[in-house]
């Protein structure tokens, strides 16, 4: 009988609505988005595994041949993006000049006279110096839209806790760097200094040189000449839904207490702000804390079920325009943080996160002010 | 009453009944997680969880307005539903929303959607969404093992896996990664490839790209022209080979590779401006690093770094403070090499 219910029911259903498309998609961004890998990157040298599907499908391939499957059906058939290719392991020094040039290379090849920028962790950094340069090169604002997911802006923990372990673990990064990085890329990958990079304050005194977030950030702020407007997805997890090595990492070596506030690194754990006291919560998604992940805007992720999902802008927190100063309330509040560990949003799976949809209503959003 | 009148009702009075039931379940779901603090929206994700579904698992309560939901289904992914990556796609989506909202009886409910939306398909579906848990679990209980691996090793596993769990459908369900890695191990062996011309490498490039993408390799170019022509001259055995070009033979094999991967006139003249624009900036980025280093020779501390700005601003202008802050961080980025269509 019960069998038979369904079958009257899919009757019903399908007498009362015929197959066809679903309900409209995100809109054509006016120009191209360019997607920016974070740190290590892809094993797939054209990187739509790293942007795409659990599957290798790229986030940004439009539905546009009849019957085509393996593309992304929530963005528009037109919809254009490129995703970039900069040294896995480097400063962001090295990898936003890198995408800049990258990003001219793309602009010659498409026609484009602008560019929306969106980056994944280290990429968030990297798009704002590849800001800079562009406008410096060009002399007018290249960038559009810039939008960073999961950034580092104010540091990570994690990387001043590997390079403070000393020789044999910063001789491990390297190792590391250069096996994975030179499989399929050129040579020229540095670990320690992109690890470097990733702690707020001057790494070492006396190496000579001068690294780290507090000043890149002073080099490459945010400014409405380098990109018209700059906005973040901020994400964090707990428990057994983070990913493994991560779950490991900070069960093992090191959980971030990533959601208090105070002005640059005042507890010294290599990330601007400090704790709360509470390490096991919300506050960081394995990698990057909560307090440093804010630039510009943040964003807020709905996910909807049976319709598009879709971005919008938290105007309550207000804009982080100074990155090293950001407001109490943008460093510590939960609000409109992703419930997500910092693998989740690309294309690492096998999880049910639908990076389809999420990055469909990244192109929406952008759609929206681009 | 005739028989086929009392089937009738008593069919209705069921769905009627399961529809109750269904309601109930949508206005008091299983307590899903808590809000974020700060108003900020309920948490999303939850990795699947719980025993793998087999075909044939009974299917329970349908969710509430299931004609809605079914209707959805039926819109978002009927008109392909025939692709299994089309129905793994299906499947995350309706986990991602059955586990949020039953913890403890999403399958049944996921199944009982299937059902409804696509019974011809019902069986099949059952069986990937069994194939699919089966496949995170052992990838869950692989993930040291795995990580240990190199990353050929790793990916022949992790394909013995798919092949056995999901069969014939796994080369259909991860075909774009298929096709990506196919690109990959091209361009890898188009790098080992001795005594080759650029124009040869290319050729066999080229050749790679439509094996791979077969008929709609041209719409793949479209879509994807300036990763693959970056990919390609980010090889180092062809910026070996421009390298060692003069000038103008450089820039010619640099327009031939561009317009053997379909780039148009208008294109071409546009990196013919970007190519001469970069040949200018290498020509000063040299320049100024020679008389940099005559600079080092004859000053130091802040004396130099005073005739060092003045350097800077007369090279680059606009960009001096850029170079400045890069080479605060100890990075010179005209000492580093050039790769010519690439920087």
């Amino acid at each position: 009988m019960k069998k038979l219910g369904y079958t009257l029911l899919a009757l019903s259903a399908s007498l009362a609505i015929g197959d066809g498309d679903a309900g409209a998609g995100a809109a054509r961004t006016t120009y191209p988005v360019v997607f920016a890998h974070g740190m290590a990157g892809f094993n797939n040298i054209l990187g739509y595994d790293y942007w795409g599907d659990d599957y290798g499908t790229f986030v940004g391939d439009p539905c546009d041949e009849l019957f085509e499957v393996y593309c992304n059906g929530d963005i528009d058939s037109g919809q254009k993006a490129y995703v970039a290719q900069v040294q896995p392991f480097q400063t962001s020094e090295v990898r936003g000049l890198d995408l800049a040039n990258d990003v001219e290379g793309f602009m010659a090849t498409a026609g484009a006279t602008r560019v929306n920028l969106v980056g994944h962790s280290q990429g968030g950094l990297d798009i704002r110096k590849a800001a800079r340069v562009l406008y410096e090169r060009r002399g007018y604002t290249v960038v559009s839209q810039a939008i960073s997911i999961s950034s580092p802006h104010r540091g990570s923990p994690v990387a001043k806790y590997i390079l403070d372990l000393g020789p044999g673990v910063t001789s491990v990064i390297n190792a590391l760097a250069s096996y994975f990085g030179d499989i399929i890329y050129q040579s020229g990958n540095d670990g320690v200094a992109g690890a470097k990079q990733l702690v707020y304050n001057d790494f070492s005194a006396t190496d000579g040189v001068t690294t780290g977030m507090r000043a890149f950030n002073t080099q490459y702020p945010v400014d409405s000449r380098y990109a018209t407007r700059y906005a973040s997805l901020i994400t964090a997890q707990d428990g057994l839904s983070v990913n493994p090595a991560l779950y490991l990492l900070s069960k093992v070596f090191y959980d971030i207490d990533g959601d208090g506030y105070c002005l640059d690194d005042c507890d010294n754990d290599g990330a601007g702000g400090r704790g709360d006291g509470a390490r096991s919560e919300n506050d960081d998604d394995g990698l990057v804390g909560v307090n440093s992940q804010q630039m510009g805007y943040r964003l807020k992720y709905s996910e909807n079920a049976f319709s598009l999902d879709t971005i919008s802008t938290n105007t309550t927190l207000g804009y982080a325009s100074s990155l090293n100063a950001p407001t109490s309330a943008q460093m510590t509040s939960a609000s409109d943080v992703i419930n997500q560990d910092h693998m989740d949003v690309i294309g690492v799976g096998p999880d049910t996160f639908d990076e389809m949809e999420f990055y469909a209503a990244i192109f929406q959003y952008i759609a929206t002010y681009d | 009453m005739s028989r086929r009148k009392l089937a009738a009702i008593v069919a209705l009075a069921a769905v009627a009944a399961a529809v109750l039931v269904i309601v109930r379940i949508w206005r008091d779901p299983a307590p899903a997680a808590a809000p974020a603090p700060g108003g900020g929206p309920s948490v999303l994700a939850a990795r699947a969880g719980g025993g793998a579904a087999r075909p044939g698992a009974a299917a329970g309560a349908l969710p509430a307005d299931p004609t809605e939901l079914v209707a959805y289904l039926r819109g978002r992914f009927g008109k392909h539903i025939a692709s299994r990556y089309v129905q793994m796609q299906m499947i995350e989506k309706l986990m991602r929303h059955f586990q949020g909202k039953s913890p403890d009886g999403w399958q049944a409910e996921l199944l009982a959607v299937v059902r409804a939306a696509f019974p011809e398909r019902y069986d099949e579906i059952a069986a990937m969404l069994g194939h699919r848990l089966d496949y995170e679990a052992w990838l869950g209980a692989n993930e040291g093992r795995l990580r240990g691996l190199g990353e050929r090793e790793r990916r022949e596993a992790m394909w013995e896996a798919r092949k056995r769990l999901f069969g014939d459908a796994a080369e259909e369900i991860w075909a774009s990664e298929r096709k990506g890695q196919a690109v990959t191990d091209a361009l890898a062996a188009i790098e080992g490839l001795p005594n080759a011309t650029v124009g040869d490498r290319l050729a066999q490039y080229k050749e790679s790209l439509v094996e791979t993408h077969q008929e709609n390799a041209e719409t793949y170019l479209q879509d994807h022209r300036q990763e693959v022509l970056s990919r390609f001259l980010a090889l180092d055995s062809v910026q070996r080979e421009l390298g060692a070009l003069p000038p103008a033979e450089r820039s010619q094999a640099l327009r031939d590779v561009r317009k053997g991967l379909g780039l148009d006139d208008a294109a071409l003249g546009r990196w013919d401006t970007l190519d001469t624009e970069r040949d200018r900036r290498w020509a000063v980025g040299q320049e100024y690093m020679a008389a940099r280093a005559a600079l080092g020779t004859r000053y130091a501390g802040a004396e130099l770094e005073t005739h060092l700005q003045e350097l800077r601003s007369r090279y680059f202008g606009a960009e001096a403070a850029t170079i400045a802050d890069e080479e605060a961080g100890g990075f010179f980025r005209f000492a580093g090499p050039r790769k010519y269509g690439l920087n």
